[in-house]
């Protein structure tokens, strides 16, 4: 392998701040940086809804009347907006097909927000049998089937056939820690959605993973990202260990793939913190989100540019 | 003809003596439903091909370290539990060697210690256990007392199944045993392993392969924690040009002696030393006289061919 000094960036680098600053702050890895830090200069910024409630976790089971209230308080939040129902029918209109593409392995996308989700299509007049539920080659068509998902579709140029005959997507990712991209949130779940997700899983901390954002179906027609962060996981991963399980009791809502995983892994980084009283930073370091805001230009992973909007239970928000 | 059975009959004994129980059934290793455990459905076996179906991305920690098959199987714990939280999942993952099975085990040491099979820990409802070449997990995400006990009746039955102890990394025996942090070590091959447990750079730096040992430990020396990455090449060469690599990449800073320590940020010192084949590497001391101890203490177990 060829090595040049500008493709390499070390720990040495991130503590400088001089590789990754953004995401080196978010870590706690850059606090030379953090001191010589100015307010940027802002044009366009992003918001990400961060909504929690105390109670929607009951001995780890989900309540579904109080989630129903969290995702349509969290849905008016981000599109400002009082009315529940507005929200979804701004977004999503009686033609189209829309693809939810959740998370089924080690820590799955909650059965309860599933519901959830599929619920508000149909009462933004989303027909049943143009709702497509599914995670890798397990497909589910309508209310019926999403808890099932036995039907199959090809790939085709790798990607899932049932993203190209979808007008619409909404990305449903499990909140996780992940051995070798750092952070599984919502640019790594399209890992799902494609057929050779082995070449995003490189030596370089998945570097490449932004790449993602950059497929056209996934850029144009995804609308909306909802992260289960109701039991994220803090350390591992994907395979779990219970240990590092928490009830966050939470759900990001936002547009932008890089801040809504921005916001999420500070949240994360800032549970390690807490868990062990000290700096317990995250590795590999979850280089791909900042790389997918630097390199591929496709939403932004600097947290001062991000307005995040907290909603609900305030106790250990960690944000 | 004659020498190409004799060469035959040679490799089969070989490979029987050094080789460990790979063909054993690993439906054979499951616990038997009995005291309230039930199976649920059939039990799901994984090769190195499929794995990813089950674990996904997670599936390349266990393929860097030579896994072989997996095999799941869920249980209910008692007749009349039929919740979600009254399962048990086991998953008995089959390596190709013991070295790299007991690799995968200590990655993440921290539990009860428990006196099954060859090392196990408890904790939140998850038994982990090495023996020989069978790397262990039995779940329940019950956690109650009752959920523990059966847990681990499930590792001792699997454990009492596997006949052969295996052996333990002897790379582990060149780690000094002063200041060492018990249950630290953490033995890999790859950079990713590496990464994961302690980020150095975005590029294989230290020229990591399957093809090389490593081990990476805390010690704890006059109330500082360093860490020691001790990592074993094929050859001298790919040995020599890793500390060239390391020094040029990492430490900006040449060297023209086999130690090499350098003042990094934060007022930290990183020092590195060629031993022959071997790389030994000390990081997160504010100390450089602590730096030179440990790498003296590694060269001197080097020297000696470790403890026995």
């Amino acid at each position: 392998m060829k090595k040049t000094k500008e493709e390499i960036v070390t720990r040495r680098d991130f503590i400088r701040g001089t590789a990754f600053t953004t995401l080196g702050l978010v870590l706690g890895l850059s606090p030379l940086a953090f001191s010589q830090q100015k307010p940027p200069l802002v044009k366009k910024r992003t918001k990400v809804v961060l909504i929690r409630d105390e109670d929607v976790l009951k001995e780890n089971e989900v309540d579904k009347e109080i989630l129903v209230r969290m995702i349509g308080e969290g849905m008016c939040s981000l599109f400002n907006t009082t009315e529940f129902a507005s929200a979804w029918k701004r977004l999503f209109s009686p033609e189209d097909i829309v693809g939810v593409k959740i998370n089924v392995v080690m820590t799955p996308t909650h059965n309860e927000l599933i519901g959830v989700i599929v619920d508000n299509l149909l009462a933004a007049g989303v027909k049943d049998e143009n709702i497509y539920v599914w995670d890798r080659n397990e497909i589910g068509q309508g209310k019926a089937e999403m808890f099932t998902r036995r039907k199959k579709m090809m790939y085709e140029d790798n990607l899932n056939k049932v993203v190209k005959k979808c007008t619409a997507l909404i990305n449903v990712p499990g909140m996780k820690t992940h051995w070798l991209s750092g952070v599984a949130l919502s640019i790594k779940n399209w890992c799902g959605a494609i057929d050779n997700a082995y070449t995003y899983h490189t030596e370089d901390c998945c570097a490449r993973l932004g790449a993602l954002l950059k497929i056209p179906e996934m850029k144009s027609k995804t609308r909306l990202i909802i992260v289960d962060a109701l039991r994220p996981l803090f350390h591992g991963g994907p395979e779990v260990d219970p240990k590092y399980l928490w009830n966050y009791n939470g759900i990001l809502l936002g547009i932008d793939h890089v801040a809504v995983d921005t916001v999420g892994l500070k949240i994360i980084q800032n549970k390690r913190n807490s868990y062990l009283n000290k700096p317990w930073s995250l590795f590999p370091p979850p280089t791909h989100i900042a790389l997918a805001d630097t390199k591929y230009k496709v939403g932004t992973s600097d947290l001062q540019k991000i307005d995040i909007v907290k909603l609900g239970w305030e106790k250990d928000a960690l944000i | 003809m004659r020498w190409e059975k004799i060469f035959f009959i040679l490799f089969f004994l070989f490979s029987w003596g050094c080789v460990p129980e790979k063909t054993m059934n690993l439906k054979n290793l499951l616990p038997s439903p009995k005291n309230g455990l039930k199976k649920i459905e059939s039990s799901k076996i994984y090769n190195r091909e499929n794995l990813f179906d089950y674990l996904d991305g997670g599936a390349e920690l266990y393929l860097a370290y030579d896994f072989q098959k997996l095999i799941v199987q869920k249980y209910f714990f008692s007749q009349d539990a039929f919740a979600q939280k009254k399962t048990l999942t086991v998953e008995i993952f089959q390596m190709h060697s013991s070295l790299d099975t007991y690799g995968l085990f200590s990655l993440d040491q921290d539990g009860e210690e428990l006196n099954v099979a060859q090392k196990a820990l408890y904790g939140y409802g998850l038994l982990k256990l090495w023996k020989d070449n069978y790397f262990v997990r039995i779940l329940n995400m019950e956690g109650t007392d009752e959920a523990k006990e059966m847990t681990i009746k499930m590792g001792e039955e699997i454990s009492e199944k596997i006949k052969k102890q295996g052996e333990l990394p002897p790379l582990l025996s060149f780690l000094p045993e002063k200041g060492f942090v018990p249950k630290s070590d953490r033995y890999f091959h790859k950079i990713t392993i590496l990464n994961h447990l302690y980020f150095l750079a975005n590029k294989n730096i230290l020229n990591l392969s399957e093809k090389t040992n490593a081990v990476l430990a805390d010690f704890k020396i006059d109330e500082q924690i360093l860490k020691l990455l001790l990592i074993g090449y094929p050859d001298t060469l790919q040995a020599k040009k890793s500390f060239s690599d390391f020094n040029l990449l990492y430490l900006k800073k040449q060297s023209m002696d086999k130690r090499n320590i350098v003042k990094v940020e934060e007022g930290k010192f990183v020092g590195v030393e060629l031993n022959d084949k071997y790389l030994c590497l000390v990081f997160e001391s504010d100390d450089v006289n602590l730096i030179n101890s440990l790498l003296d203490s590694v060269k001197n177990k080097l020297k000696s061919g470790g403890t026995k």
